[in-house]
């Protein structure tokens, strides 16, 4: 059987829980145009779903004991809320500028969330980033910065989801 | 009436929580309990309302209605984080409170009465903490609410409720807070540290320093806790005009997603496996747990056929040899008697050197006495050679009894 260009790369990738970028990531493509034999593959070989968006692809799993997701949310809700709180337009700027990781790290310890951050497995604002890279969520840069990836958007859509989640209650009462 | 059980008053406040949440919202609404509604949820939730009276929950009314009795009110909005907002004027009263207690503190010498008041100082100063924080909180609470805007009120409403928070408690709160005010209750509370800090170290009485040691660290971690909530109060607050001026529909998501994190399901991302698919050593690990899986076939050791017997390797068996000594003491020229009874025992090799001497590290125990005679000798021989040792004697070793006390 033939399997797709750099097969390997694909699936230890994705099974590394990686987002695979279309911007920077020349595997985008390859999954893109054989998405019919990834989404049977994952499903037959591991049970899991890969999942397709405009702009990247990831594995999702069932497993319920996934936490970091659950971490990864709170983070950038407190991000988004203390940039806007400076007068900035939060989206905007996660979505295309660069920050610096003390910068971050001053406004995390600074918010008014922090006790959140802090029930839940966060430790170190830098070592909290290097898993953020891991998965391709952030990029790091030279000198101690980052930038957010496209991958952010799934952040952003769950937060609508929430507000519509919470409309459909306050309307019901 | 008998008096409840506090444990079964407890149980009920956790087994019907919701009914208390909904009790409480109707409290708080219509800031009392009508008969009709009471009876109605009751009906609803299958309780008997006369339950509440007798645990003490509601207080029945003159004219027939109820209300909640306060500390309930206060535990579970304390326990749910929900606050209610105090009037500024009911801040305020801990001022005037703190500066009657301090200005009596002054003049008192009595041990009796310094007791009392410094008592009464630490529990003001505690209850002005507790209502500082709640206050705050729930004003962080009415603006977060008002920055997200679920309910989406119109932007001018929403401009007039947020003026009405930042005249009638944001700022006068501020003023409390301001230490640079002579009249904020800050400032007083600097002057009882002063004090309690000259007390605790200069006070004749021990009781008495105690007990102004304890205010001094409880003054201290209040202005800790003050200067936090002063910071809230300047960055969240204060600003909060400017803040609800623009709306994001994802940042009211995520509002309320912070609000209760563990509520909503966030997006399953996959948990990273350990082993990874194309794994370099693959084979070899498959191969050793394999290698532990496969059923061996027995193996046959045929010497009927004139193959010389298998050697198996001597192992000294230190129990074993211990038991042959208990057995044979007392022992006459140990090294001699050893000697011989290893050649017995080991049939197929020779009494090297090395079980020589696990043979007499035995002797070494606690549990035998040895005596030697220095004229006595005696060779012990191997093979290439012999050894001079001298003849002990093992026995028994005898455990005096303890002297009994006249």
């Amino acid at each position: 059987m033939d399997y797709p260009n750099q097969h390997q790369q694909i699936v230890k990738e994705l099974l590394d829980g990686k987002f695979i970028l279309s911007q920077s990531n020349p595997l985008y493509e390859i999954i893109k145009s054989n998405i019919e034999f990834y989404k049977a593959f994952f499903h037959t070989s591991f049970g899991y779903d890969i999942l397709q968006k405009k702009t990247y692809f990831f594995l999702t799993s069932n497993e319920s004991n996934e936490k970091f997701s659950r971490d990864i949310t709170i983070f950038i809700g407190i991000i988004s809320y203390e940039l806007d709180n400076e007068g900035k337009n939060f989206q905007d700027l996660i979505r295309f500028s660069i920050f610096e990781y003390d910068q971050v790290d001053v406004m995390v310890r600074g918010s008014v969330y922090f006790n959140v951050l802090e029930s839940i497995d966060f430790g170190d604002t830098r070592r909290f980033l290097a898993r953020l890279s891991r998965i391709n969520l952030i990029e790091e840069l030279e000198g101690d910065k980052f930038r957010f990836t496209e991958a952010i958007d799934l952040f952003f859509d769950f937060a609508l989801t929430v507000l519509e989640q919470k409309k459909e209650k306050t309307a019901k009462k | 009436m008998l008096q409840a059980e506090p444990r079964t008053v407890l149980n009920f406040l956790s087994d019907k929580f919701d009914f208390m949440l909904e009790l409480i919202a109707m409290n708080k609404h219509d800031a009392i309990i009508h008969d009709e509604k009471l009876k109605k949820l009751c009906q609803k939730e299958n309780i008997d309302w006369r339950k509440l009276v007798d645990y003490k929950i509601i207080r029945e009314l003159q004219q027939g209605d109820f209300e909640l009795r306060k500390p309930i009110e206060i535990f579970i909005n304390y326990i749910s984080e929900d606050y209610k907002l105090d009037l500024p004027e009911n801040i305020r009263k801990y001022f005037n409170s703190i500066e009657e207690i301090y200005e009596k503190l002054l003049g008192e010498e009595n041990p009796e009465s310094l007791h009392r008041l410094i008592s009464g100082m630490i529990d003001e100063v505690q209850h002005f903490i507790e209502t500082i924080e709640s206050n705050t909180r729930s004003l962080l609470n009415e603006s977060k609410e008002l920055k997200a805007n679920v309910r989406k009120i119109e932007y001018v409403e929403k401009i007039k409720k947020a003026t009405y928070f930042i005249d009638f408690y944001i700022v006068p709160l501020n003023k409390i807070l301001d230490a640079n005010h002579t009249g904020s209750v800050i400032h007083k509370l600097s002057l009882v540290r002063e004090q309690a800090n000259k007390e605790r170290i200069y006070n004749p009485d021990f009781s008495i320093r105690s007990l102004y040691e304890k205010l001094y660290n409880q003054v201290i971690s209040a202005n800790v806790e003050l200067v936090k909530n002063s910071r809230v109060l300047t960055k969240e607050l204060l600003p909060l005009l400017e803040r609800i001026k623009t709306e994001s529909q994802i940042l009211a998501g995520f509002m309320e997603f912070l609000k209760k994190p563990n509520f909503y399901d966030t997006p399953i991302l996959l948990k990273r496996t350990r082993h990874a698919t194309y794994d370099p050593d693959a084979y070899f690990a498959a191969k050793d747990i394999w290698d532990q899986l496969v059923k061996q076939d027995e193996v046959i050791l045929n010497t009927a056929d004139g193959q010389k017997d298998i050697e198996l390797p001597w192992v000294f068996d230190r129990v074993k040899f211990k038991k042959i000594i208990t057995q044979s003491l007392p022992i006459k020229n140990y090294f001699l008697w050893s000697n011989n009874l290893m050649k017995n025992e080991i049939t197929r090799q020779d009494f090297d050197f090395d079980k020589f001497f696990a043979m007499s590290a035995l002797i070494f125990d606690e549990d035998y006495d040895i005596t030697f005679d220095a004229s006595e000798r005696t060779e012990v021989k191997f093979s290439g050679l012999t050894l001079d040792v001298p003849s002990l004697t093992i026995d028994k070793k005898v455990t005096q009894k303890p002297k009994q006390e006249v």
